[in-house]
């Protein structure tokens, strides 16, 4: 079906489209932050962990003198008493925050030593669990994104 | 990450006077290296490592290759490289503070980011992922982190395209 349009209806349109795409983008946003912060979590899980062959001196002879099975994940076994509760994983968070015309999702954790596992320091090399979830789960997040520009234009062509 | 390449990044960084001269070094000194994993960093040294990295293997033909092959199958390659940049803080000589460390990253972004094709001719579009500094209160060292991504194509039986 054609739909005819004055050009106030045009411009109303296309003002309608502008206004609406950032609820939209906020809307997806929201999700693709899930997706990256449940990959994240995935990469500080030991048997899931992209890190799990990275040796680890220290953690190797705390797993052998308790007889524990080793995991190079950013993960620290709850009977080490190194171990500050809660787990890294189980602090990681994702949020949506918009400025204007621009909608950002963050995925971090608020743990203290969180960099340093992350960038690694001069004893311990890095396992940027964070860069590696977003780089792993970036088409998808296109394609998330993607569905919010198309939503938008479906719904303002109604 | 296929190691020409890897040794294409590492000449051009050790290659360069500017870089050389920040790091308190001369051209020939070579203090920017594969990370090892269980020795001692000795500072100021620059050292790197791969990444997790991503491949989609797909056939057919790529016209982009300077020598097509038809039917060869081909790997698009993203890489992820870490630079890691040791500044000891425990002398007066440069390097020796943070600022230093930032210069150094500064100059390895010139490197890595502008016309390197030119001297890691199988990559493509280089971008920074991202950076950090950290100070090591137990080493005295600063640690600045600075992270790229690349592309590169292989193609079986030929290696690097």
């Amino acid at each position: 079906m054609v739909t005819l349009l004055t050009k106030e209806e045009l411009i109303q349109k296309l003002n309608n489209l502008s206004a609406n795409q950032i609820k939209h983008v906020e809307e997806k946003m929201r999700i693709a932050v899930m997706v990256v912060e449940a990959e994240a979590k995935k990469n500080a899980t030991p048997g899931h962990s992209p890190y799990e062959d990275m040796f680890f001196p220290t953690k190797w002879a705390f797993a052998e003198a308790h007889g524990l099975g080793y995991s190079g994940a950013p993960y620290m076994d709850d009977q080490n008493p190194a171990r500050e509760p809660p787990h890294m994983r189980d602090t990681m968070y994702g949020v949506v925050e918009t400025e204007g015309l621009s909608v950002h999702g963050i995925v971090g954790t608020p743990k203290e030593y969180a960099l340093r596992v992350h960038e690694g320091t001069s004893k311990m090399w890095g396992r940027p669990f964070l860069t590696d979830a977003g780089a792993a789960k970036m088409p998808k997040v296109i394609e998330i994104l993607s569905e919010a520009v198309i939503e938008n234009l479906q719904e303002q062509s109604e | 990450m296929n190691a020409t390449i890897f040794s294409e990044i590492i000449t051009r960084l050790n290659a360069d006077s500017t870089l050389m001269g920040l790091m308190g070094k001369t051209v020939g000194d070579n203090p920017c290296y594969r990370a090892q994993r269980l020795s001692a960093i000795v500072p100021p040294a620059i050292t790197l490592r791969a990444n997790t990295e991503g491949s989609d293997l797909y056939c057919g033909t790529d016209y982009v290759v300077s020598t097509p092959v038809t039917g060869a199958a081909l790997a698009q390659n993203r890489a992820t490289i870490q630079v890691d940049i040791w500044v000891s803080s425990s002398n007066s000589s440069v390097p020796s503070t943070g600022f230093d460390a930032d210069a150094i990253a500064n100059q390895v972004d010139i490197l890595l980011l502008y016309n390197t094709p030119a001297h890691t001719g199988n990559t493509h579009g280089w971008r920074k992922v991202g950076s950090s500094q950290q100070y090591e209160d137990e080493t005295g060292l600063w640690h600045n982190v600075i992270r790229y991504e690349f592309w590169y194509l292989t193609k079986q039986g030929y290696g690097l395209t």
